[in-house]
């Protein structure tokens, strides 16, 4: 089990993070580019020290600033893929990866296990070359058998799939899964992308400006963002807000600072947060004549193509609150909506689920 | 605008031609004033054959000391942090900025019979001044700042992702060192071995000072052509050439020069 409590502050720049990762399992870090994601791994791996903090490890100590005590990486049990993956260049596949347990004085033996390493990821005929004459995925994977070769207590990655072309990272990622499945390692994931975090569908950490915002499994993260920051991230509409007037009809109003929501009864009280999927929004260039409670009216601001391939659309809404609506190309084409057009949006009370 | 343009690549073109000229110049009046005969006759001559083997021996036996003792500075200016690493710096470069007279008179001052290590030396039965030895720790003092500087430049260049992997691997600083920061310094590593070898194969004020002019035993070809300054001209002419094609024949061959510093080892830009 990984708990760590990190704290530092460079310049405009403030760290405070918390962490927590079950022993074998893999934590997924996630947030936007300077957040801090890479920082957090630098100070797990010792490769620097916060000014303030603590990481366990499986019970073991591997620094506490309180008792003036912070492991080196020498001297912890980490493999550590930096973003630049870092293979020396001028050694082989088989070299880079039976480095370290040379380094520690593994004669022979280092070779075979090195070579074991390699065709466990499928590279048995790359053994000679050197990373210069390797694509990408093939460094990674080189990159990946060199920190695992040692048998690491802690694996740490720092966004292992931004290198690799589009196209072959799912299937990197397919190994990626089953290698840190295999072996069993606690393993701390950083990446930017939100798809990617929620493809590997393990505990999340979302980060934003040096704090962890909120930590929870996907689809807790999914339908229950806690932050501006968190809602954002994964592009769904968020909302704090005020429980106000219970009308006995089983749904409530609630004040947020940008306007007023319909929604159904939680039976809380006081401060709650409201999170409207983007795709539960109905657009319509007439006042809608439906059941929907929540009708908003206000002028198209952007039209922003979904990735991969663009066929569904997200419209920003310059409404009361301001909304982000999810529709297909097709629908909002045959509504004759573009940017600049007033609209009205849509959506039931009881899609709205307030939660604390 | 386009004057301006003109004039600056004119003013440019000019430099580099009075560069080339300056030092040109010189080395073609060597060529220009050497009589073959006297060349020939001066290559047979014993006591030049002595110079010229001193000197080769001594600044290669130095090179070895140099590259030796300088690679731990060299690894620790380059790659570490730490209090008074500035006055260490400045320390090393010392025999750089020193006249070489003055650093031959420190020696004797050091090293000398009556000097600082004299004494205990004298017991040990060593005696440093005037003799080969001698000639080899004052070409030692004043190339160590070459390859120090050129190896902690080297050092410095290599990209740190590299040692935090290997801190990561649990490698200990010294296999690091050995397996991943010294050879992708190399070409960082030979120009500061070349550099220092050119300035131990030239040096003369240090020499004549601390190791005095016995031939054969420590007159260096250096030595040999300020002494044939004030008998033969001529001679002087053609031992200079000797020495002249002697350095930058090697320097030639091992294709370093201080111009190889900037060059990275075995692709290491590469990821």
């Amino acid at each position: 089990m990984l708990q760590a409590r990190l704290a530092s502050r460079r310049g405009e720049f403030a760290l405070a993070a918390e962490l927590s990762a079950d022993a074998g399992s893999t934590l997924v870090v996630v947030g936007p580019n300077g957040s801090g994601k890479s920082t957090v791994l630098r100070m797990l791996a010792g490769l620097d020290r916060p000014d303030e903090g603590m990481v366990h490890l499986d019970g073991e100590v591997w620094g506490d600033t309180a008792r003036g005590a912070w492991l080196p990486a020498e001297r912890r049990s980490v493999g550590w893929l930096p973003q630049e993956l870092a293979l020396f260049p001028h050694l082989s596949a088989l070299e880079n990866v039976a480095f370290g347990l040379r380094a520690r004085g593994e004669g022979t033996a280092a070779m075979a296990r090195a070579r074991e390493a390699l065709h466990a990821l499928g590279l048995e005929r790359e053994l000679g070359r050197r990373p210069a004459a390797l694509s990408g995925g093939e460094r990674q994977r080189v990159a990946l058998a060199r920190a695992l070769v040692v048998e690491p207590k802690l694996l740490l990655l720092d966004e292992p799939l931004s290198s690799i072309d589009p196209s072959a990272r799912a299937s990197l990622r397919g190994i990626l899964k089953q290698a840190l499945a295999a072996r069993g390692v606690t393993t701390v994931y950083v990446t930017h992308s939100p798809l990617e975090a929620l493809a590997l569908g393990g505990k999340l950490a979302v980060m934003h400006e040096g704090r962890v915002v909120q930590e929870g499994m996907p689809a807790d993260l999914l339908h229950r963002p806690r932050s501006e920051a968190a809602g954002a991230f994964i592009g769904t509409n968020f909302f704090r807000g005020i429980l106000a007037s219970r009308d006995g009809s089983g749904l409530v109003a609630i004040h947020t600072v940008a306007g007023e929501l319909l929604a159904a009864d939680p039976g809380l009280d006081g401060e709650v947060f409201v999170a409207i999927d983007p795709r539960e929004i109905v657009l319509s260039r007439e006042a809608p004549s439906g059941s929907a409670r929540n009708v908003f009216r206000g002028r198209v601001v952007e039209i922003a193509p979904e990735p991969p391939r663009g066929e569904r659309v997200r419209v920003a809404l310059a409404t009361r609150p301001p909304l982000v609506a999810e529709v297909t190309r097709q629908a909002l084409e045959s509504l004759g909506v573009t940017e600049g057009s007033e609209v009205f949006a849509a959506f039931k009370a009881t899609a709205l689920e307030p939660y604390q | 605008m386009k004057l301006a343009a003109l004039m600056a690549r004119a003013a440019g073109g000019a430099a580099i031609g009075a560069v080339g000229a300056f030092l040109l110049l010189p080395v073609l009046a060597l060529l220009l004033q050497v009589r073959p005969r006297t060349l020939l006759a001066e290559l047979a001559d014993p006591t030049v054959l002595d110079a010229l083997r001193l000197s080769l021996l001594t600044s290669a036996g130095a090179t070895v000391v140099v590259v030796l003792l300088g690679l731990p500075v060299g690894l620790l200016l380059g790659t570490r942090e730490f209090p008074g690493k500035r006055l260490l710096e400045a320390l090393v470069a010392l025999p750089m900025v020193l006249p070489p007279t003055v650093a031959g008179l420190a020696l004797l001052l050091a090293f000398g019979r009556t000097g600082l290590l004299g004494g205990a030396l004298s017991l040990l039965g060593i005696t440093v001044p005037f003799s080969t030895l001698a000639v080899v720790i004052a070409q030692v003092f004043v190339a160590l700042p070459f390859f120090i500087g050129a190896s902690a430049a080297g050092f410095r260049g290599v990209n740190r992702a590299y040692t935090e992997v290997a801190a990561t691997l649990r490698a200990s600083r010294p296999y690091t060192a050995a397996r991943i920061l010294v050879p992708l310094s190399v070409p960082s590593l030979a120009a500061g071995a070349a550099m220092g070898w050119a300035r131990a194969l030239g040096e003369f004020g240090a020499t004549i000072t601390f190791a005095g002019n016995v031939p054969g035993v420590t007159q260096t070809m250096p030595l040999a052509v300020y002494l044939r300054l004030e008998t033969d001209f001529d001679a002087a002419i053609a031992l200079a050439l000797m020495l002249l094609a002697v350095s930058f024949g090697v320097l030639f061959a091992l294709g370093a020069s201080p111009f190889s510093l900037g060059r990275t080892g075995a692709a290491g830009a590469s990821r």
